[in-house]
């Protein structure tokens, strides 16, 4: 094992949710993993989802224990706000160049009691919000950030010094610069996550310009209970929506914006969303597919509930979606069903059903091949599932290829086997 | 005599160049806007629509302040006008 503050068993490369697993079931058996994040918290994508699929779980509720054991875990060190600059084979082993960028804040010394954010002038569109809630300059990510302290964003800050002011524990540091931080570690494993599949290029649907069109994960945070909104309001006039339309394949199995394959987890986080805001109220939802995909456990059960709750799921292909005076979004659809018909229907609201790219490339960082899709390439899919083009590197989660969280979770566990038998492995042959 | 010795802050705003001309603009812009969003709700709760109504300021800029006050506890939730609720500046008693 590992003795060196600077030497680690494995460093694990993103903080989400299978990160985190991976990091854990490292960690469990004995070796130390350093575990790093690019943002200011980890938790990845599902820390702000509201509920999962088809369980219908609180997301938050599932995911906080998780980042909790692994921040507090002996052999866990998080290394949150931090960029990999270059992975490098050392041997059977690997040198890692780090950048810690700073937060112009003490981490070991923050409280996080929110002061600074709360006396700081500045309003910022929030990221975690998908732009439609505020934070302010200097801000602490959410109120389940781990680590729960403060970041100051140094674009948006006027420099007034008011938070230095009213911090209680005197740990706003302006003169922080980043860090440069190497390390060395036994193994690698890429857990990266994902990013939706932009739209800005998909001018037939708006080019992401309509202000009524919502992201898939923009909708999680107004559902959210510590959503910006409180209530499913639309973001141009607060109304609360009464007709909701989702546009699937939004993105995914494209070949003209480049992504042809399947995202796998849109129908059912369309039907879990739909399944919500039924429950919330008087709404009229309908889903517009090209087929649904319900091919897991529990799932033909939710689609059927979906139906049963008077969801109306459509066979239709959108071509157009325009707005109309009031930002009413106005979708021209032909009606597969029935014969091919054009209509055009106009909503308070239009959800698109965005696919999953990876969220983040190795080129010029780490040298793993990518496949044809922009995911990791796995050179043995069928029995060597998260072991990639680089001997001692083990991808998981969608880093990989599209997929939910349960099998984001199984891949991370499988990933954590391969680096321990590969730490093992390489040990061993040293020895000798 | 000794020069003054800069402040962190003041160390801090010169590796930074100083402040952006277009963040001086943003900030302008969202102080202004909060100032008449302030007016409007002075004479009671209003739907967004109305405040953009009242303000000049577009409906949709009016949403995202009213729910940045809303958060920062500026402004709370009054009540509901058909599909459409309402604000008011907390300590408005009406």
């Amino acid at each position: 094992m590992a003795e060196s503050d600077k030497q680690y068993d494995a460093v694990v490369i993103g903080g989400g949710i299978a990160g985190m697993q991976a990091s854990l079931d490292l960690g469990d058996q004995g070796y130390r993993v350093l575990l790093v994040e690019k943002e200011p918290s980890i938790g990845g994508v599902m820390v702000g989802l509201n509920k999962v699929f088809p369980t219908l779980d609180c997301s938050s509720c599932i995911c906080t224990p998780r980042m909790a054991e692994t921040a507090h875990h002996e052999n866990i060190t998080l290394q949150a706000y931090t960029e990999v600059k270059k992975v490098s084979k050392n041997g059977t082993g690997f040198h890692v160049e780090l950048i810690e960028k700073p937060r112009y804040v003490d981490a070991e010394a923050c409280i996080g009691c929110g002061q600074c954010e709360l006396a700081c002038p500045v309003d910022v569109p929030h990221e975690f919000d998908y732009g439609l809630g505020a934070r302010r300059a200097i801000y602490i990510p959410h109120a389940n950030a781990i680590p729960q302290v403060a970041t100051l964003d140094v674009e948006h800050c006027t420099f007034c010094g008011k938070c230095a002011t009213v911090c209680p524990v005197e740990c706003v540091d302006y003169l922080q610069q980043p860090e440069e931080v190497t390390i060395e570690a036994g193994a690698v494993i890429v857990t990266t996550g994902l990013e939706l599949i932009p739209m800005e290029d998909k001018q037939e649907w708006g080019g992401g310009k309509l202000i009524n069109v919502l992201n898939p994960l923009a909708v999680e945070r107004i559902q959210s209970s510590d959503g910006p909104y409180g209530h499913i309001m639309r973001p141009s006039d607060g109304k609360v929506a009464t007709s909701i339309a989702y546009v699937q394949c939004a993105g995914s199995r494209d070949q003209s914006m480049g992504y042809p394959y399947c995202s796998r987890v849109c129908c059912m986080y369309a039907l879990k969303q739909a399944i919500l805001t039924k429950g919330y109220g008087d709404v009229e939802i309908t889903i517009y597919h090209m087929d649904i995909r319900a091919f897991g456990k529990g799932f033909e059960q939710f689609y059927r509930r979906a139906m049963d709750d008077g969801i109306r799921i459509v066979n239709g292909k959108v071509a157009r979606i325009t707005e109309d005076a009031d930002h009413n979004p106005v979708l021209r659809v032909e009606l597969l069903d029935e014969g091919g018909q054009v209509v055009e229907r106009t909503y308070d609201m239009v959800v698109l059903s965005q696919g999953l790219r990876a969220g983040w490339h190795p080129e010029g960082v780490l040298g793993a091949r990518e496949d044809e899709d922009g995911f990791f390439e796995i050179p043995n899919l069928k029995l060597y599932p998260t072991v990639s083009s680089i001997e001692g590197v083990f991808v998981a989660g969608v880093a990989a290829g599209p997929k939910d969280i349960p099998d984001a979770i199984v891949e991370a566990g499988s990933a954590a086997m391969e680096a321990a038998n590969y730490l093992e492995a390489t040990r061993t042959v040293a020895a000798t | 005599m000794a020069e003054k010795e800069q402040t962190p802050i003041q160390i801090f705003r010169e590796r930074q160049g100083g402040i952006a001309p277009e963040l001086k603009e943003y900030v302008k812009e969202q102080n202004t806007a909060r100032k008449v969003i302030r007016n409007a709700l002075g004479s009671g709760a209003r739907t967004v629509p109305e405040i953009a109504s009242e303000s000049g300021l577009d409906s949709s800029a009016v949403m995202w302040h009213v729910m940045a006050m809303k958060r920062y506890g500026e402004v709370l939730e009054a009540g509901r006008e058909g599909d459409y609720y309402t604000y008011q500046l907390k300590g408005d008693g009406r």
